[in-house]
């Protein structure tokens, strides 16, 4: 009797088990083609998506060898897509090791929130995929026309380029989940970085510079790369970097100044019922290299290149957020969230015609750059007489 | 099922239980041809009569087994002081059996005997017994002798560092090594006869003030209580004895060291020694004792804790590598880095065999190949180390019959789990069933056989000990001697449920025999 109760007890432990199992499948590894990077555009003549994937394909062989092949399909919409690709590519594709996803500019103006509905609903899509904007070609052509030297294909190129963003600062890697959140918050817009094709003599490598500015869902314009780097200084996204100071003391010479630590404090303020956004920047760099043979850092030399290093900062930054404000209306910096956290009250007052106060916002910049290392040699290549 | 298979041992031996009634007699030549009658068709036992001299001669017959005596004692011993013994009147003093256990025979073993069947026990067991005419009691007289394996290092356990000493077939040298490891009075060894027709010797051996009294209770009633036709290894009683005969892990330990056997005995355990066996049973045994080797406690203690962070290691690779394995690529290949999956896909290429299929046939081939080695020959070890390395390995990859990643998963399996020698068998079960397990539902299904083995590990004992002690719940003192190996100045008390009636290994924790 009781032995009878225990095997119950246990047969029913197992069957309510295994209806906790998920999602699951039992698929061969080799039997999956697996997308590396997928591009979105759309037919202008009849509206359907055009959906190309850059499929993964191992090849047996002494090592591992990968072709990348690039299959392109049209669909209603992109599942749809997705599901009629299995005419031809035979097998059904692989999500999951998605890298990256390049929207086309038509797609991304036209508003993109409706094409990435599928990102967030579906399960074997990931959110942490990247999101590209490509600038000038479409992005199918970016897929197939582009060569990735490194790596054999074009998306773990794009992904390698996205993960090191921190050395450079010109651009700014965007995934799915973060984008999202960013529309999602109250005043601030999203903004993602823009891939081109640049012709180096026969091949045409792809290349990310500068960001795309949307507002809400729709995009509106562009950001360069040294814009972009001023918005990653108000952001307080600058993790690295390098500032080339020109003509310093008029000595027609360069200096170039490594970042290796920033903090930038948003701090908004009434003055006379009047909003104005103080942006205090911090930047500990060290002098990376002189193109002079005079030794620039002695005496005042030092504290000139401060001074001309912080000016071209607050230039810079004064010039990203005027070209914003009056181009494009669209607050990617999230001054909204810095003024909804330390003056909750006014906020609430300003968040129904915040677009208008933002146009309007006057900002006031400090930029304190610290030289802090000149890695070995604080003066130039000695040249013997 | 367990009571079934008692009814069923108990109608074997029934037969066997029942007892001829045989008694010994005054006359001499009734005696001799009982005895005979008793050994009839054997001719390795010895009849040899004999007279003493002297002027009331007295007649004489001492009965032996032939290959278990040595035959100088009973000659200078035995024979010639009788022989030559005068018969005066203090013989009818004593009485003549205790004026020859006293004044004639020299042995440091003689008793006077009258139960028929310890006679032909003793006879068996190498004893002389010398009859008398016109008595009805008789003595025995110890003449062991025989040929025994002289001890040499231990072949399952060798060590770098250690005592090259095993154990031999020979119980007396087995006693006499843990014995001159342990010289206390406390330490008890107490013998036993079991087996039906073998009437092996078993010796219970232990520290009385050290280890729990009710175990070493609970250890004579179980041996008490078995019923057997022979016992040729103390696998026999250990099989006999357990708790959870059914589980794949093994609730007493074995060793063939005699330096494991003292510490062990030093912990409070209980050794179950049996004639004929190098092996030596200790208990109760824990889960982690399998992870313990004697070089532990020799080396450095920070080696030492190296060394079993390795072989716990060892037991989680060794069962669950091909389950991961399989379980990630067939059903979580999200879960593998990209270059990763791209390259065991490439490997995979071409491959006929589903992966489950591929990892039980390499699996089981590994395990073809480990039995084939054990029982080999050495001198035509290297031919199955060949077929096993190349054909099966590199040829079966270059064939595309079995993926590279494959080879080494198995490799690492097989090889992993000869960090625990005394679990092979029980690896091999967990990692099947594990891997049966994952085939059909994923990672899932492998955390679902983890936590069954989990439930089944917490759940067992070793003579009322918990097989996990030491491990869950961890208390400060036990866990010095578990995962890690605590300095030996470190460690101050004995397991608690194992040695209870003395646990404190040392008083005084600071002396440590320098400064």
């Amino acid at each position: 009797m009781k032995s009878t109760k225990k095997i119950v007890l246990i047969i029913l432990l197992f069957i309510n088990a295994l209806n906790f199992t998920s999602c699951w499948n039992y698929k061969e590894i080799n039997e999956v083609a697996i997308v590396g990077g997928m591009a979105l555009d759309k037919n202008k003549e009849n509206g359907k998506y055009i959906m190309t994937v850059e499929i993964m394909l191992p090849e047996a062989s002494d090592g591992l060898n990968m072709r990348p092949e690039i299959y392109t399909m049209e669909g209603n919409t992109l599942f749809d897509a997705i599901r009629n690709f299995i005419a031809e590519t035979g097998v059904k594709l692989y999500w999951s090791h998605l890298r990256v996803v390049l929207l086309s500019q038509d797609v991304a103006k036209e508003g993109i929130v409706p094409t990435l509905d599928l990102f967030m609903r579906d399960a074997e899509l990931r959110t942490d995929v990247w999101l590209l904007i490509s600038k000038g070609k479409t992005a199918r052509e970016i897929l197939e026309e582009g060569t990735a030297k490194i790596h054999d294909t074009v998306s773990f190129h794009l992904h390698d380029m996205l993960k090191t963003e921190a050395s450079i600062s010109k651009y700014k890697g965007v995934q799915f989940w973060d984008f999202v959140k960013t529309l999602s918050e109250e005043g601030s817009s999203p903004f993602l970085p823009t891939v081109e094709l640049v012709d180096k003599g026969k091949e045409k490598i792809p290349k990310i510079c500068g960001v795309a500015v949307f507002k809400k869902g729709k995009m509106v314009g562009w950001l360069d790369g040294i814009e972009t780097r001023a918005l990653l200084f108000i952001r307080d996204e600058i993790k690295g970097g390098v500032i080339p100071v020109k003509n310093v003391e008029d000595f027609n010479t360069d200096i170039t100044l490594e970042i290796f630590r920033n903090e930038t404090k948003l701090k908004p303020e009434l003055i006379g019922g009047k909003l104005i956004m103080n942006i205090d920047v911090i930047t500990d760099v060290g002098i990376a290299e002189i193109d002079a043979a005079k030794d620039l850092l002695r005496g005042k030399g030092r504290k000139n290149v401060k001074k001309d290093a912080e000016a071209l900062i607050e230039k810079q930054i004064e010039k990203v957020v005027k070209k914003v404000q009056r181009e494009y209306k669209s607050d990617i910096f999230g001054f909204s969230g810095a003024i909804c956290r330390t003056m909750p009250n006014v906020w609430k007052s300003i968040k129904g015609d915040w677009e208008d106060v933002f146009t309007e916002l006057d900002i006031k910049v400090n930029v304190n750059v610290r030289i802090k290392w000149s890695a070995l040699s604080s003066k130039p290549i000695k040249i013997g007489e | 099922m367990i009571k079934l298979f008692d009814k069923f041992r108990r109608l074997l031996f029934r037969e066997n239980v029942k007892k001829e009634e045989l008694k010994l007699e005054k006359s001499l030549s009734k005696n001799i041809a009982l005895f005979k009658k008793v050994f009839e068709d054997d001719e390795s036992i010895i009849f040899r009569e004999f007279e003493s001299k002297g002027e009331n001669e007295i007649k004489f017959c001492i009965i032996f087994a032939d290959e278990m005596v040595n035959k100088e004692i009973i000659n200078e011993n035995i024979i010639k002081p009788i022989i030559e013994c005068k018969v005066d009147e203090s013989i009818f003093e004593f009485g003549l059996l205790d004026y020859l256990m006293n004044k004639v025979i020299i042995s440091g073993e003689v008793k006077r005997v009258k139960d028929i069947d310890e006679l032909i026990g003793s006879i068996l067991y190498g004893a002389t017994i010398l009859l008398v005419n016109d008595l009805e009691e008789v003595l025995v007289i110890d003449t062991k002798g025989w040929e025994v394996r002289s001890v040499s290092e231990p072949l399952s356990e060798s060590v770098v560092r250690g005592p090259r000493e095993g154990f031999t077939e020979s119980i007396k040298i087995n006693l006499s090594l843990i014995r001159r490891r342990v010289r206390s009075n406390k330490l008890k060894f107490q013998f036993k006869e079991i087996g039906l027709r073998t009437k092996t010797r078993v010796c219970v051996c232990y520290i009385e003030d050290l280890a729990n009294e009710k175990i070493v209770k609970e250890v004579f009633a179980r041996l008490e209580k078995i019923e057997i036709d022979g016992v040729l290894e103390t696998g026999y009683i250990e099989e006999l004895i357990r708790d959870s005969p059914f589980s794949p892990f093994n609730t007493i330990g074995y060793t063939e060291r005699p330096d494991v056997v003292a510490a062990k005995l030093l912990e409070g355990r209980i050794a179950i020694l049996c004639d004929g066996t190098p092996f030596v049973s200790t208990l109760p045994y824990l889960f982690i004792e399998y992870f313990q080797a004697s070089e532990d406690y020799y080396n450095n203690y920070i080696f030492a804790t190296i060394n079993r962070s390795i072989r716990i290691i060892g037991f989680f690779l060794s069962t669950s590598v091909p389950a991961i394995y399989v379980a990630l690529t067939t059903y979580h290949q999200e879960m593998i880095p990209t270059p990763l999956l791209l390259s065991i896909s490439a490997a995979r290429e071409g491959v006929p065999l589903p992966t489950v299929i591929e990892a039980m046939i390499m699996l089981f081939t590994f395990e073809i190949i480990r039995e084939a080695g054990v029982r080999l020959p050495a001198a035509i070890g290297q031919a199955v180390s060949i077929v096993g390395a190349l054909v099966l390995g590199q040829a079966a990859v270059a064939a595309r019959l079995i993926s590279a990643p494959m080879v080494i998963v198995t490799a690492l399996t097989g090889i992993s789990s000869f960090l625990t020698p005394q679990m092979i068998e029980t690896l091999i079960l967990i990692r099947f069933i594990l891997l049966a397990l994952s085939s059909f539902l994923g990672l899932y299904g492998y955390i679902f056989g983890i936590i069954g083995i989990f439930i089944h590990l917490m759940s067992l004992r070793s003579f009322g000990v918990p097989y996990m002690l030491n491990v869950s719940p961890i208390n400060k003192q036990d866990v010095k001697d578990t995962a890690i190996r605590a300095p030996w100045w470190y460690m101050y008390y004995r397991p608690k449920l194992i040695a209870d009636r003395n646990s404190v290994r040392k008083a005084d924790a600071n002396r440590r025999g320098r400064r």
